[in-house]
């Protein structure tokens, strides 16, 4: 749910709720999207992680 | 056609996507244990194909039990699965690094138990196609929804926190980019055992929390701090007791199954040191719990212990869950003695599983058979044979995913000199 939701309401509930929400998603794909963007850093600068085996 | 099939074991040999250094069942051998996985998962779909097409009136749930045995199992599997966020926070966050060989395993686990847990809710929603209203038509006054939100995230997060086996794959991550992903993945590690620690710890407390607020079901209503009650901080402390042992234990089953030894002793001990203690403290929590609501809470609302325990839902399941599944393991996981034994220490470790899961089963089958209204009885409930099926996939799902990552992913870094 959005806060443009026809549903959404302005309470402390869904503030906590989906603020909690939306803020541990927004942690997890954005250390995802950096994590994707140092590896293309890396490979534009030739730091190939050679694997241990 | 003869040509083929001499060349067949050629084509077959995948010992190249082995992880270094082991050694694993021949292709054909693999195949037939893949036969196990692939029954149960059979015997799922037979079960679901008829939930979905003919509805819920299939299982022996009714208007008592509207929780089964796909709940029963969904709060087992979550808690024995703890053992991935708990591992993961001890390792990446406090620093215990001693626990680093087996964060695989724990993650492994966890992961299959989450999904799991999922796909099978997703039969129990009786429409899965709609199991996204739960997001968009939220109840943000419902613990459940709370449960929602954090497991699907967590299911997320362990999906990423495996990411890296998979890209560790002897053949995969001879692919640079997989490689340097893979590489940069680990360094980062530590955000997402941090993500997966909040959001292992609200659902682990809101599952038990959904309990302790059903304030019409005196066996499990509780009082408790703000507007968590007890049982809220009860299912994560019992979580991250028992997690520890579940991981070690499925480790300790591979090892004998697989005739190979994965993590040394040393690990398996520290985790069942860890899970000992933490189980005393629970014990202590849930003993006093459970005295608080036998002489105080259920006398000052006109009942007794008696009225609780019936047939077949006896006082055995209180002595069981608490004595022999609780304290007895308790105390002999933090007896150093025990730990060191490989036998002792496995036995303790399933007690203490059994212990949770009856817990899981109390709160969610006992609590509905209660009579609350002056016309009700005491009712049983045992689930039809297409509940067992759907259940049965987390069983199927966990061994196929189990069997294919322990033979082709570096799940156990110390497999390769403990077999040399």
């Amino acid at each position: 749910m959005f806060p443009f939701a026809y549903e959404w309401i302005w309470d402390i509930g869904h503030i906590i709720f989906f603020g909690l929400f939306y803020g541990i998603l927004s942690v997890i794909f954005g250390t995802l999207t950096l994590t994707i963007l140092k590896t293309m850093l890396d490979l534009w600068a030739g730091h190939i992680h050679e694997p241990e085996h | 056609m003869r040509r083929w099939l001499d060349d067949l074991p050629k084509y077959a040999d995948d010992s190249s996507w082995w992880p270094k250094g082991t050694k694993r069942c021949r292709p054909e051998v693999f195949l037939i244990w893949l036969g196990l996985p692939l029954t149960l998962l059979a015997y799922f779909s037979v079960g679901a194909v008829l939930c979905l097409a003919l509805g819920l009136n299939q299982t022996n749930m009714n208007d008592y039990f509207a929780f089964g045995v796909w709940i029963v199992v969904d709060l087992a599997v979550i808690a024995l699965g703890a053992g991935a966020f708990f591992t993961s926070f001890l390792n990446y966050i406090v620093g215990k690094t001693e626990l680093k060989p087996i964060v695989n395993a724990a993650v492994l686990i966890g992961f299959i138990c989450y999904v799991g847990a999922i796909l099978m809710l997703g039969i129990d929603i009786g429409q899965p196609i709609r199991g996204w209203f739960g997001f968009w038509h939220a109840n943000v006054h419902s613990m459940l929804t709370e449960v929602m939100f954090c497991i699907t995230t967590y299911a997320i997060v362990l999906t990423i926190e495996l990411l890296p086996s998979v890209l560790d794959n002897k053949r995969i991550s001879r692919v640079p980019e997989f490689g340097t992903f893979s590489h940069n993945l680990h360094t980062i590690m530590i955000v997402f055992a941090a993500a997966g620690t909040f959001l292992s710890f609200f659902h682990q407390g809101s599952l038990g929390g959904m309990f302790g607020v059903l304030y019409a079901r005196p066996f499990a209503a509780r009082g408790g701090l703000g507007i968590w009650p007890w049982t809220f901080f009860l299912f994560i402390m019992s979580a991250i007791a028992v997690g520890p042992s579940f991981t070690t234990m499925v480790v300790m089953i591979t090892e004998k199954i697989s005739g190979r030894k994965l993590t040394k002793h040393s690990v398996k001990m520290l985790m069942g040191k860890i899970s000992g203690w933490l189980l005393v403290v629970y014990m202590v929590f849930k003993s006093a719990d459970t005295l608080w609501w036998a002489y105080i809470k259920l006398p000052a609302a006109g009942l007794t212990l008696d009225s609780m325990y019936q047939a077949p839902y006896g006082f055995w399941l209180l002595w069981v869950e608490i004595g022999l599944c609780g304290w007895l393991p308790a105390l002999m996981l933090v007896q150093e003695k025990i730990r060191a034994s490989y036998g002792w220490m496995f036995v303790a470790m399933l007690l203490a599983c059994i212990g949770i899961t009856l817990n899981r089963f109390v709160f969610t089958i006992q609590s509905l058979a209660l009579p609350v209204l002056p016309f009700e009885k005491f009712y049983s409930y045992l689930p039809s044979w297409q509940e067992w099926g759907i259940a049965s996939l987390v069983l199927g799902f966990g061994l196929l995913v189990f069997m294919l990552a322990y033979r082709y992913l570096p799940i156990f870094p110390q497999e390769p000199e403990l077999n040399d």
